[in-house]
C-alpha cells in the first residue's frame, strides 16, 4: 500500500490522464477555419483573370475560395503537427527571418523569439512547405501495392503509349527549290533516267547539296515531318514502298526529293517487362492522386470550414 | 560426367565472349563519345550529327517561385511535356482539375528540369504583384530596402561555420531537407529517358544556382549533369552565396569525386547581372583568382543566349543606328528588381553583361592571363515556371508562369503576361546520336546553337582551307569537319603559307507543323569581336547571305506575313578584314523574316486596329502604346568559333602549362 503513496506514482498518473485527456479533447475539438475576407476573395478574383483573361463565374469563384480554404486547413494540420518546429526548412528560414529583424542570441533562441512573434503564420515560404509536407503525407497514407495483373490492365489500357512508331532508313537527292530551274522536273528527268533500279552509285552527283546529308537512319515519320516538312511525311505514307527502288519526286518545305528506302522496321510495341517500371509508377500517381483526395476528405471530419458567402462572391462579380 | 562440366564450361566461355564481343563491337566502332552510362547504343546513330532540339531551363512546382503562382507540374509530368503529352495549368477546379491545358505540337528531344536548389524564390515572389506574399512583410521591407534583405535571404549566418549554425558543423542537417524534391527530380529523369534502342527523349539531370550580388542583381546558373551519377543533394546559393564556392563545390563532389560524375554550368540572364554575372569580382567582393577562373572556364562551357526574360545577346540604345536587330526582346532595365523598385531602376547599358562584349572581355582576358575564362557556346532556353519546357510558340502564350498584370477591376481582355517578356527560346546540340553521353559531350564542345523559338537547321563551320564551293558539295559536311572546326571550336594553328580564316554557313528555315507553316528565313550575318593591338575592343556585323530589305512584313490587322523569303541559305565567307596578329571571335546569327510577337496576336484576336481608338478595349492599351513592339524576326545565334594568334589553354598552346602550375 506504500506504493500506492509513492508521489512518483502520483505525478505518473496524473501525467497520463492529462495525456490522455487532452489528447481526446484535441480529436473532439474540431478546429475551425474562418472565412476568407473581401481583400483575399478579391486577389482569387485577379488571379483567375489575370491568367485566364475571363471573369469568373460564380461557381468558379466559389471553387476558388473552397480550394483556398482547404489550403488553410492543410496549413492549420501542418500546424498541429508541429512541422514548424521540425521542419530543417522552416527553421532554417525562420532563423534567417529572426537575424533580419535583428533578433540576437543562439539559434535556438532566434528561432524562438521568431515564433514567438508568429513569424511562421505569415511567412509564405513557411506556409508553402508546410502545406507541401501535409500534402505529402496524405498522398502516401492509403497507397497499395500493384498486383500484377493490376498493371497488366494498366497496359493494355494505355496500349498507344508504348507504341513504336515504324522507321525507315533511306538515302534521298534534293531538288533545291530555290534554284531557277523547277525542281520536280528536275527530280523526274533524274528518276527517269536512273530508273527505279538504279544503283545508289549512278545517283552520286545528282540533285542539290542537303544540310542534313543525304543518308539517314532509323528515322520515323514523324522525324522525317520534323526535318522536312508535313509535306513530306504525308507524301511518304501514301508511297508503295519497295527497299533498294528509286521513289518521287516528293515534295518538302525546301524542294523536291527522290527517295530510296533500304530498310523499313516495322511499328512494334515495348513489352510488358520493358515498360513494367513506368507502368508501376503510373500505379503509384494515380494512388497518390486518390489518397490525397481521402485524406483531405478526412480532414475535413476533423475540421469546420466556414460556408463560403454567397454574398461576398455576389458583390465582387457585379 | 566430368566431360560434360568441361562441355558446359567451354561453351559458357564461349558464349560470353559471344556477348563481350557484342557489347565490344556495340559500342567500340570508334564512339566519338565517351559512354559512361549503361544503356543500349541509338539505331539513328549518325556520325556526321543531328541537331537535337531542347530546353535546359525548366521550372516546376518544386520551385517555390512557381508554386506560389499555382503551377502543379511535377518534373516527371514536365519530362513527358516535352515528349508530347498534355500538361493541365492553373487555375485548377476545386477537385483538381485544370481549366486549361498546354501541349506541345513538336515534341523536344531533349530537356533538363533545372527547379531552385534552394526550394524557394522569394525574389521574384517579392517582385511579382498579385503573387501570395508580395503584400508580406518581408516582401515589403525587402522592395524597401534591398541592401537589408539582401542580408535576410542571402547572408551567412554569424556562426562562423560558412553556414547557418543550426544547420549542423558540416550543413548537413539543412542539405537533407532538399533530398526529398532532389530524389524526386533524380527519378522523374530515369523514368523518361528513352535507353532503349530507340533513343526517342533524352532527360537530364539539372538545378539551378540561384544566386544573387549585393545589389541583387542576377548571379543565376543552371547546373546540368552527364548522367545519373550525381552529387547526393543539390549545392544551392544558401550553402554557398558565390560563384566561386558553387565552382569549387561542384569538382570536390562531382568532376573530381571518382564516382563517374561530369557537370557543366550555364549561367543565363546576364542581361539583368548589371555586368556582375561577367566581372572579375564575386558575390562576396572577393576577386577571382587565376585558379577561380580555371574551374569557370572548366565549368562554364555554355551561356544562355536568350529566355523569357530578354535576350542577352548584345545591347541596343536609344538611337542606335548599327545593328538594330540588337533591339530584339530587350529588358528595358538591367536588374531584375528594377522592374518594380524605382530606387534601384535603371536602363540596361552597353556594360551590363551583354555577351558580344563579354566574349570581347574574354580575348582581353587572354591577351592578358594567358587564358579566356568566357569561351562560352550558346544556347537559349525557356525558363518556363508552368514546368512546359519548349512551350515557346508565339501563339497562345500562356504566360510565363501566370505572372502577368493582376487585372482591372472590371475584366476585359488582358494579356497573359507583362509585356516586356517573351516565350523563351530552344537549346539545339549538334550530337550524334539523343542520348546523355553525346548531348553532354556536344554541350562540352559548344557544338550548340540557341533559337528564340522556331526550330531552323544551322551550320557553322571555320577554317583555312576550307573548299570554296563547299555550299555545292553533296558531302560538305564531311568535308567541312576534314577541313575546320565546328561552331563553338577554336580556330587550329594558321598555317605557316598564311591565308585568312574561311566559314561556311549554312541554313534551312523550320520547316513549321501542318497547322503552322515555319517562317521563311530573310538573311544571314556573321558577327565579329576583336581585340586590336592597342588592346580596344571592337564588333562588326557582316551580311554574309539573303536579303535584309526584301521587302518582308507583317499585316498587324491579321498578323499574316507578306513578302517573299529564302527556304535555305548557305555562304562560303572570308573575313575580308582579317589581321593575324589580333585574336577575334566569329558567330552567325540566321534571321527569319517579320513575323507576329505574341502579344500582337492577343491584340489581333481581340480585333485592335491603333488607326482606330474605337477598337481598343480598356486592358489592352498597350496594344498601341511605343513601349509595344508588334512584330518580331525570330534567329537563331551559333556559338562562336575562336581565333587566336597563340592558341590558348586546352588547345595544345603554350599557356597550357603556365594554367596546370596554377591549378
Amino acid at each position: 500500500m506504500r506504493f500506492l503513496k509513492q508521489p512518483l506514482l502520483h505525478f505518473m498518473v496524473i501525467g497520463l490522464l492529462l495525456f490522455t485527456g487532452s489528447h481526446y479533447l484535441e480529436k473532439q475539438q474540431r478546429e475551425t477555419i474562418d472565412p476568407l475576407d473581401n481583400e483575399t476573395v478579391q486577389g482569387l478574383r485577379d488571379d483567375w483573370i489575370r491568367q485566364t483573361g475571363r471573369l469568373p463565374s460564380q461557381q468558379q469563384l466559389n471553387a476558388m475560395q473552397q480550394q483556398e480554404l482547404e489550403s488553410r486547413m492543410l496549413f492549420a494540420e501542418a500546424l498541429r503537427r508541429n512541422y514548424h518546429r521540425d521542419d530543417t526548412v522552416v527553421l532554417q528560414r525562420l532563423l534567417r527571418d529572426a537575424e533580419f529583424l535583428g533578433i540576437e542570441g543562439s539559434d535556438e533562441e532566434k528561432i524562438r523569439a521568431a515564433m514567438t512573434l508568429g513569424v511562421h503564420l505569415s511567412d509564405e515560404v513557411i506556409k508553402r512547405r508546410m502545406v507541401q509536407r501535409v500534402e505529402r503525407s496524405g498522398r502516401l497514407r492509403y497507397i497499395e501495392s500493384p498486383a500484377v495483373a493490376d498493371l497488366q490492365a494498366l497496359y493494355e489500357a494505355e496500349s498507344q503509349r508504348w507504341i513504336v512508331p515504324a522507321r525507315y532508313s533511306f538515302r534521298h537527292i534534293f531538288y533545291s527549290a530555290d534554284r531557277p530551274e523547277d525542281p520536280q522536273q528536275r527530280a523526274a528527268n533524274d528518276l527517269a533516267n536512273l530508273g527505279k533500279k538504279g544503283a545508289v552509285e549512278s545517283a552520286a552527283g545528282l540533285g542539290d547539296p542537303f544540310l542534313h546529308g543525304q543518308e539517314l537512319n532509323n528515322r520515323s515519320l514523324q522525324d522525317m515531318t520534323f526535318m522536312f516538312g508535313a509535306q513530306f511525311s504525308d507524301a511518304l505514307q501514301l508511297q508503295e514502298i519497295v527497299t533498294q527502288e528509286w521513289l518521287g519526286p516528293l515534295p518538302s518545305a525546301y524542294g523536291q526529293h527522290l527517295l530510296r528506302v533500304s530498310e523499313i522496321y516495322p511499328e512494334s510495341r515495348r513489352s510488358f517487362a520493358e515498360v513494367k517500371p513506368k507502368l508501376e509508377q503510373l500505379w503509384r500517381d494515380e494512388q497518390e492522386r486518390q489518397s490525397l483526395r481521402q485524406y483531405i476528405g478526412d480532414l475535413r471530419q476533423r475540421y469546420v470550414i466556414a460556408d463560403i458567402t454567397e454574398d461576398q462572391g455576389r458583390v465582387l462579380t457585379q | 560426367m566430368k566431360s560434360g562440366l568441361i562441355k558446359r564450361a567451354v561453351w559458357q566461355f564461349f558464349l560470353q565472349f559471344l556477348v563481350f564481343s557484342a557489347v565490344v563491337q556495340a559500342d567500340s566502332p570508334a564512339l566519338p563519345f565517351e559512354r559512361t552510362e549503361q544503356r543500349e547504343p541509338c539505331q539513328h546513330f549518325n556520325r556526321l550529327k543531328i541537331p537535337l532540339f531542347g530546353d535546359t531551363h525548366v521550372h516546376t512546382k518544386y520551385s517555390l517561385d512557381a508554386s506560389t503562382q499555382d503551377t502543379r507540374t511535377t518534373p516527371l509530368q514536365a519530362y513527358e511535356f516535352a515528349r508530347g503529352k498534355r500538361i493541365g495549368l492553373q487555375p485548377w477546379t476545386e477537385t483538381g482539375e485544370p481549366t486549361r491545358s498546354l501541349k506541345l505540337s513538336r515534341p523536344l528531344d531533349f530537356a533538363v528540369v533545372t527547379d531552385h536548389a534552394e526550394l524557394f524564390g522569394e525574389v521574384s515572389m517579392c517582385n511579382s504583384p498579385g503573387m501570395e506574399g508580395y503584400d508580406g512583410w518581408q516582401c515589403r521591407l525587402y522592395r524597401r530596402w534591398p541592401r537589408a534583405a539582401f542580408f535576410l535571404f542571402n547572408t551567412k549566418a554569424s556562426s562562423g561555420s560558412g553556414r547557418l549554425g543550426f544547420c549542423g558543423d558540416d550543413g548537413e542537417v539543412c542539405r537533407a531537407a532538399g533530398a526529398g524534391p532532389w530524389r524526386e527530380m533524380r527519378q522523374a529523369a530515369e523514368q523518361t529517358y528513352d535507353r532503349s534502342e530507340h533513343c526517342e527523349f533524352t532527360s537530364l539531370i539539372g538545378y539551378e544556382w540561384t544566386g544573387a550580388s549585393e545589389n541583387l542583381s542576377n548571379l543565376h546558373r543552371n547546373v546540368i549533369f552527364r548522367n545519373d551519377k550525381v552529387p547526393a543533394v543539390p549545392y544551392s546559393f544558401v550553402d554557398e552565396p558565390t560563384a566561386r564556392g558553387l565552382w569549387t563545390s561542384l569538382e570536390e563532389t562531382c568532376l573530381d569525386s571518382g564516382t563517374g560524375c561530369d557537370a557543366l554550368i550555364i549561367p543565363h540572364n546576364s542581361n539583368l547581372s548589371d555586368g556582375r554575372m561577367f566581372s572579375l569580382t564575386d558575390a562576396d567582393g572577393e576577386m577571382f583568382t587565376d585558379a577561380d577562373l580555371a574551374k569557370r572556364s572548366r565549368l562554364e562551357r555554355l551561356v544562355e543566349v536568350m529566355q523569357h526574360k530578354g535576350s542577352s545577346e548584345c545591347f541596343y540604345g536609344p538611337g542606335q543606328l548599327e545593328d538594330e536587330l540588337c533591339a530584339f526582346e530587350q529588358l528595358p532595365y538591367d536588374k531584375f528588381s528594377g522592374k518594380f523598385m524605382s530606387l534601384t531602376r535603371s536602363a540596361p547599358e552597353k556594360d551590363d553583361g551583354f555577351l558580344r562584349d563579354v566574349l570581347n572581355d574574354g580575348l582581353l582576358l587572354e591577351r592578358e592571363r594567358g587564358y579566356n575564362p568566357y569561351q562560352m557556346g550558346f544556347v537559349a532556353s525557356t525558363d518556363t515556371h508552368l514546368g512546359a519546357p519548349g512551350a515557346v510558340s508565339e501563339t497562345g502564350f500562356p504566360g510565363h508562369g501566370g505572372a502577368g498584370d493582376p487585372a482591372s477591376a472590371d475584366a476585359g481582355p488582358s494579356f497573359p503576361d507583362d509585356l516586356e517578356f517573351n516565350p523563351g527560346g530552344l537549346a539545339v546540340v549538334w550530337a550524334e546520336e539523343n542520348s546523355r553521353d553525346a548531348i553532354f559531350e556536344a554541350m562540352q564542345n559548344k557544338e550548340t546553337y540557341g533559337t528564340s523559338g522556331p526550330r531552323m537547321s544551322v551550320r557553322f563551320f571555320g577554317g583555312w582551307d576550307l573548299d570554296r564551293n563547299l555550299c555545292e558539295a553533296p558531302n560538305f559536311v564531311e568535308q567541312s569537319y576534314r577541313d575546320g572546326v565546328p561552331m563553338g571550336g577554336q580556330m587550329p594553328a594558321r598555317p605557316d603559307k598564311g591565308g585568312d580564316p574561311r566559314f561556311v554557313l549554312s541554313a534551312l528555315m523550320d520547316p513549321g507543323t501542318i497547322d503552322t507553316p515555319g517562317t521563311p528565313l530573310q538573311r544571314m550575318q556573321i558577327i565579329k569581336g576583336w581585340i586590336d593591338k592597342a588592346g580596344e575592343k571592337h564588333q562588326r556585323v557582316y551580311e554574309v547571305a539573303g536579303n535584309p530589305a526584301n521587302g518582308a512584313s507583317v499585316d498587324l490587322l491579321n498578323c499574316k506575313r507578306k513578302g517573299d523569303g529564302y527556304q535555305r541559305l548557305c555562304r562560303v565567307w572570308s573575313d575580308p578584314e582579317f589581321k593575324a596578329g589580333e585574336q577575334a571571335y566569329y558567330y552567325a546569327r540566321v534571321v527569319e523574316n517579320p513575323s507576329c510577337r505574341w502579344s500582337q496576336q492577343v491584340c489581333v484576336a481581340n480585333k485592335v486596329n491603333c488607326s482606330n481608338p474605337g477598337t481598343i478595349p480598356d486592358g489592352l492599351e498597350r496594344c498601341c502604346s511605343d513601349e509595344h513592339k508588334p512584330t518580331i524576326q525570330e534567329r537563331a545565334w551559333t556559338s562562336p568559333i575562336w581565333y587566336s594568334p597563340e592558341l590558348p589553354v586546352g588547345q595544345g598552346g603554350k599557356q597550357q602549362a603556365a594554367l596546370e602550375d596554377v591549378e
